[in-house]
C-alpha cells in the first residue's frame, strides 16, 4: 500500500520568495522618497515552509531584536537590510497569527502610544507623591500638593 | 470560552467604557489593539494604513452587542468559531463584543433566555449585529423548526427588524445548505431569501474558517461599516479569489500534472487533484491561505480535493470525486476547456476566473454605492 500521507514531498520552493525581494526593494525606495511605509503579510501568500526559510535566510538578522509581551508574545527583528523588519505575533499557544515584513523606520508596534505615555506619567506622578524622598533631594518644581 | 458565558449577563454599566478605557483599566497597553488590528488587517488583506486607523477606532469603540440565532443546522459553525487556535487575539474579540444571546453557548434556557434576547434588542435598537447560523424552513408556515415557542421564520423577522447588519454564518444560513439539498423537504432557504431590507453579509462554508467569522465581526466593529462584498454578499477579502488561485499545487496544474487516483504516483508527488474531483477552481474561499486548525493545513494539503462547500448548491452538484470537466452543467462546460489541455487549460481557466472575479467586484461596488446612497 503506497504511503501518500506526505503528499506534498515534491513541493519544496515555489519561487515566490524571489518576488518578495523585489517587492521589498520597491517598498524601500517608496519609504525613502515618500516616507510611506509598507507591510507585506506573509500569511496570505501561498508560501511553503521552505519558501519562508529561504526568505528568512536571505534577509538575515540585523542589529535589533525585540520581544513584546501583550496579548501573546510578539517577536520583532530588523533584517540585515536596514528598514526591513520582520514582525511576528504569536498567540498564547505559540501559533503564529501574524507574520509580516514591515518596511519602515520603526515598526508601529514598538512605539509607545501617547495615551499609554499619559497613563505612565500619571502613574509615576502618583508613586512619587507617596514616595519618601531623600533628604538631600530638593526639586522646587515638584509640589507634594500637586 | 468562559468569557463568552460571562458576556451574557454582564453588568450593563461596563458597556459604557470604551475599549481603550477597558484595556487601560486592565493594565493592557494600546499595543494590544495595534496587534489585534494587524491581525485583522492581515486576515482581510487590507492596506497597511488601515492598521493604525482600525486601532484608533477600536480605542474609541464600545462593546458591540451580538445576538446569535441558531436555526436548521448542525452547530458546526459554532463549533468552528469556538475552536479558534489563536486564543490570545481571538479572546480580544470576545472582549470587544457582548454576546447577548446564543442558544448553543448560554447556560440559561427557556423564558430567561428569551428575556435576555429581547432586552438586548431593546437596549441596542438599530445597533446590534445579528448572527444567523442555519437555514430557515418555509414550508407549512415555517413549522418544521421552532425554538422558544416560535418558528425560526418569525424569530428571524423579529430580530432582523432592528439589527444594524446581519451576518449569515455557514452555507446553510447563506444559501440553504444541506437542509436545502434535494428534495428540500422543509423548504429551507438562506437569510437573504427572506430579509431584503438589511445589509446582509454571507460567510459561507461548511463550516466557515473561524478567522473568517471573527475577522468579519472585527471589521464591522473597528470600521463601523460592512466590508466590501461580492455578488453573493461574501466579503471579498476572504472570498475574492478561488482556492485554485492560491493553491500551492497550482504549479502542477499549470504543467498539466494531475493525480489520477488517490494512491498513484501523481498523488504521492503532490500533483494537482483536479482530476479526482477538486472543486478548487470554482470555489471562492480562503482555505489555501488562512488554512485550518491555526494554519496547520487545509483539505488539499491533506491530499483530498476541495468540496466547494462555500458555493451555493455544492450539496447538489454531483459526486465530490468527479472532475469538474465531467459535469454537464454550466460550470462543467467552462472548466472542461481548462482541464483537458493542461497548461493551455490553466490559462483559459484563469481567464474565466478573472472575468468572473472582475464582474463580482464591479457588482459588489455598484451594490455598495447604491447602499451608501440609500443610507
Amino acid at each position: 500500500m503506497p504511503d501518500n500521507r506526505n503528499c506534498d514531498t515534491e513541493v519544496k520552493t515555489t519561487g515566490l520568495a524571489n518576488s518578495i525581494y523585489f517587492q521589498i526593494l520597491e517598498a524601500l525606495k517608496t519609504l525613502l522618497n515618500e516616507g510611506k511605509p509598507e507591510i507585506i503579510s506573509l500569511k496570505t501568500l501561498p508560501l511553503t515552509p521552505d519558501d519562508l526559510e529561504e526568505m528568512d535566510n536571505f534577509l538575515g538578522l540585523g542589529e535589533i531584536e525585540a520581544k513584546i509581551d501583550v496579548a501573546g508574545l510578539s517577536k520583532v527583528w530588523e533584517t540585515k537590510f536596514s528598514g526591513v523588519w520582520r514582525v511576528r505575533h504569536l498567540a498564547r499557544d505559540e501559533k503564529i497569527v501574524v507574520d509580516e515584513i514591515v518596511i519602515d523606520y520603526v515598526p508601529q508596534i514598538l512605539l509607545s502610544h501617547s495615551h499609554d505615555i499619559e497613563m505612565a506619567a500619571r502613574k509615576l506622578d502618583g508613586l512619587l507623591k507617596d514616595m519618601p524622598l531623600h533628604p538631600n533631594f530638593t526639586n522646587k518644581t515638584i509640589s507634594k500638593e500637586g | 470560552m468562559t468569557k463568552l458565558f460571562h458576556n451574557l449577563f454582564e453588568d450593563g454599566s461596563k458597556n459604557a467604557l470604551t475599549l481603550g478605557e477597558k484595556l487601560a483599566q486592565n493594565g493592557v497597553s494600546r499595543r494590544a489593539l495595534l496587534k489585534f488590528s494587524s491581525y485583522v488587517a492581515a486576515l482581510m488583506a487590507l492596506p497597511s494604513s488601515y492598521t493604525l486607523a482600525m486601532a484608533e477606532n477600536l480605542t474609541k469603540a464600545r462593546r458591540q452587542s451580538v445576538i446569535w440565532l441558531s436555526f436548521q443546522e448542525c452547530t458546526g459553525c459554532t463549533e468552528s468559531i469556538t475552536r479558534s487556535f489563536s486564543p490570545s487575539l481571538e479572546d480580544l474579540i470576545f472582549d470587544f463584543i457582548s454576546l447577548d444571546y446564543s442558544e448553543a453557548l448560554m447556560s440559561v434556557s427557556g423564558h430567561a433566555a428569551e428575556e435576555a434576547r429581547k432586552k438586548a434588542m431593546e437596549e441596542n435598537k438599530g445597533k446590534y449585529v445579528l448572527v444567523v447560523e442555519g437555514a430557515i424552513p418555509l414550508k407549512n408556515d415555517g413549522n418544521y423548526s421552532h425554538s422558544g415557542g416560535d418558528s425560526n421564520l418569525n424569530v428571524l423577522k423579529e430580530c432582523a427588524k432592528d439589527a444594524f447588519a446581519i451576518i449569515a454564518v455557514g452555507s446553510c444560513s447563506s444559501f440553504g445548505g444541506i437542509p436545502a439539498a434535494e428534495p428540500n423537504p422543509t423548504g429551507a432557504v438562506g437569510v437573504s431569501d427572506i430579509i431584503k431590507d438589511k445589509p446582509i453579509i454571507n460567510v459561507p462554508g461548511c463550516p466557515p474558517i473561524p478567522e473568517v467569522m471573527t475577522g468579519t465581526i472585527a471589521y464591522i466593529l473597528s470600521m463601523g461599516k460592512i466590508p466590501e462584498l461580492d455578488h453573493l454578499k461574501r466579503p471579498i477579502a476572504f472570498y475574492g479569489e478561488t482556492i485554485h488561485d492560491r493553491c500551492y499545487r497550482r504549479p502542477f496544474y499549470e504543467k498539466g500534472l494531475f493525480a489520477k487516483t488517490f494512491d498513484d504516483e501523481g498523488a504521492r508527488r503532490g500533483y494537482c487533484l483536479f482530476e479526482v474531483g477538486c472543486k478548487g477552481p470554482i470555489t471562492y474561499n480562503a482555505c489555501a491561505t488562512i488554512k485550518w486548525n491555526g494554519g496547520v493545513s487545509f483539505p488539499i494539503q491533506s491530499g483530498h480535493g476541495c468540496l466547494g462547500c462555500s458555493e451555493p448548491g455544492f450539496w447538489d452538484k454531483g459526486s465530490f470525486y468527479d472532475a469538474l470537466s465531467t459535469h454537464k452543467g454550466e460550470i462543467g462546460i467552462k472548466a472542461a476547456g481548462a482541464a483537458a489541455v493542461g497548461v493551455v487549460g490553466g490559462i483559459a481557466s484563469a481567464t474565466i476566473l478573472r472575468a468572473k472575479k472582475a464582474k463580482a467586484i464591479a457588482e459588489a461596488n455598484a451594490a455598495q454605492t447604491k447602499n451608501n446612497g440609500e443610507g
